[in-house]
């Protein structure tokens, strides 16, 4: 493969990524990044491991990366293929009593620096079971990239995998700057004068991530999916999965948490169409739909309300728009679009970042002979606002991962909010 | 419009949002296994609601409904008329 670095630009949510990266970092040092946990139903055996992972990483086509800006001024990715094997995977076999112990191993490996790499790998073996992370830098891969990465590299292929080029797209400003008003004005509509609810900063001095992870056995993600579809509607259940957590974190009694008017809410989306999945591995494909609802509102009507919502940003466009006028900030440094989140983000605008991964691209059965039994994301959420419900589903299992900082919610109240939103899942009228 | 000539619209437009060859959409593949999710879904609603002024968004209409091209069609010609 030959590398040509005008074909790495950043893309404009590659860019914004990049500051949250900047900002994350400053907080803990473990810039935005995530962890994809594939749990096993036996084990590679010990003699096997390193020749495995040696293989896997080898078919990287990079495993290190520095920022630089073209002569075009717009930013791009200066590749490294050298590692130190032994930085990059870690064999652990600990001994944990409770699911939960395992748990907390697996989130603390997911909030490990990177160390200026763009991948990392554990293998964990804890009695019959063992489990595969990757942990990964958020500026080169979104979600979706991340499960067909790792599901080609754990398919052992003979051959590297390619990643495609990202020109600069430095055309058609007229339309770019029209997206960037037609944003500007729907962000207005969005903030108004009501105030939102938010979870305060608590005063502690070493911020740290905490999380706290639920995984739905198949017959509670049948009742949820039937739950889904009687309320929300066919193909809904990302509304409906919302819906329960707005109702959660309303009726969550956290220390710091501010009770305002309304609940905004930025929701990722996927904006790859089916064909696109192989050219489109690598950087992020992704844009936002937001979401207000009146904080009085019942589940029934928050559903109704985010429907609305949903169709009418379809309607206007509101996610082609947030992706293209975003490349108009690859000009400005990283620091200074912190700076320029700060402010807005000093007003504590959302009340907390959301996502629904269904049925990804993961498609192996079998990885080394053992059962895939479930995939687990655990992304590290945005600096702001902090508090990121995160819900993924692998075949009959639906899975949901609460992150947050210390600083807004402790390690009790991540778990408090996790069963609540089970409740309104399970139960929540 | 006739039921064909609306199964081929509605074809057409799955093919774009999806980005997959017509010749691969049958009448009767289900929605999901063609790969739609809910931003498509969307994105489908916003062309029926253009294109034969039926708003499916908040309509009561079932699940059975959206199951593939053939009930869809059913569908908007039933509350057409």
């Amino acid at each position: 493969m030959v590398f040509n670095r005008k074909d790495y630009y950043f893309n404009g949510i590659d860019w914004v990524i990049n500051a949250f990266d900047e900002k994350n970092k400053n907080f803990t040092q473990c810039g935005n990044q995530s962890q994809i946990v594939v749990e096993l139903e036996g084990k590679i055996k010990d003699e096997d491991v390193e020749e495995f992972f040696k293989k896997l990483l080898g078919n990287l086509p990079f495993l290190k990366g520095s920022i630089k800006r073209a002569l075009n001024l717009a930013p791009y990715w200066k590749f490294e293929k050298s590692f130190d094997f032994d930085k990059l995977f870690h064999f652990f076999k600990p001994e944990f009593k409770f699911d939960k112990e395992l748990f907390d191993f697996l989130h603390q490996r997911s909030t490990e620096p990177l160390d200026g790499y763009l991948f990392s790998f554990d293998y964990v073996v804890s009695e019959q079971k063992s489990y595969i992370l990757m942990r990964f830098d958020h500026r080169i891969l979104d979600a979706h990239g991340a499960e067909i990465v790792l599901s080609y590299l754990l398919s052992q292929s003979e051959k590297q995998i390619s990643c495609n080029a990202q020109g600069a797209n430095l055309d058609h400003w007229k339309s770019k700057f029209f997206s960037g008003q037609r944003i500007n004005r729907f962000l207005r509509s969005l903030f108004n004068e009501d105030t939102n609810l938010y979870f305060d900063s608590k005063s502690i001095s070493q911020a740290k991530h905490t999380g706290s992870f639920c995984s739905f056995s198949p017959e509670e993600t049948k009742i949820i999916n039937k739950r889904g579809i009687e309320n929300a509607g066919y193909l809904m259940n990302g509304i409906f999965l919302l819906a329960a957590s707005v109702e959660a974190v309303k009726n969550f009694d956290a220390e710091n948490k501010v009770m305002g008017e309304s609940i905004i809410v930025p929701v990722n989306v996927d904006t790859r169409s089916n064909n696109q999945d192989c050219k489109l591995t690598f950087f992020n494909h992704t844009s936002f739909i937001m979401y207000k609802i009146p904080s009085q509102s019942d589940m029934a009507d928050t559903i109704r309300s985010l429907k609305s919502q949903f169709l009418n940003q379809v309607k206007g466009k509101i996610t082609y728009h947030f992706f293209n006028c975003c490349m108009l900030l690859r000009i400005a440094p990283a620091k200074l679009i912190g700076k320029i989140m700060d402010r807005i983000m000093s007003g504590n605008p959302f009340a907390f970042s959301f996502s629904y991964v269904n049925n990804g691209d993961f498609k192996l059965n079998y990885v080394a002979g053992c059962k895939v039994a479930n995939i687990l994301h655990m992304p590290t959420v945005p600096y702001q606002p902090g508090v990121g419900i995160f819900f993924t589903k692998h075949k009959d299992r639906l899975n949901l991962f609460v992150s947050s900082y210390n600083t807004k919610l402790s390690y009790t109240e991540t778990h408090d909010l996790c069963s609540k939103i089970k409740d309104a899942l399970l139960n929540g009228k | 419009m006739d039921n064909n000539q609306l199964k081929d619209a509605l074809k057409k437009e799955i093919s774009t949002i999806l980005g997959i060859d017509v010749d691969k959409i049958n009448d009767s593949a289900s929605f999901e296994t063609l790969g739609m999710d809910s931003l498509s879904l969307v994105e489908l609603f916003v062309f029926i609601e253009n294109n034969f002024n039926i708003q499916l968004m908040d309509s009561t209409i079932s699940e059975e409904d959206f199951q593939n091209i053939d009930s869809l069609a059913d569908c908007i010609l039933r509350n057409k008329s």
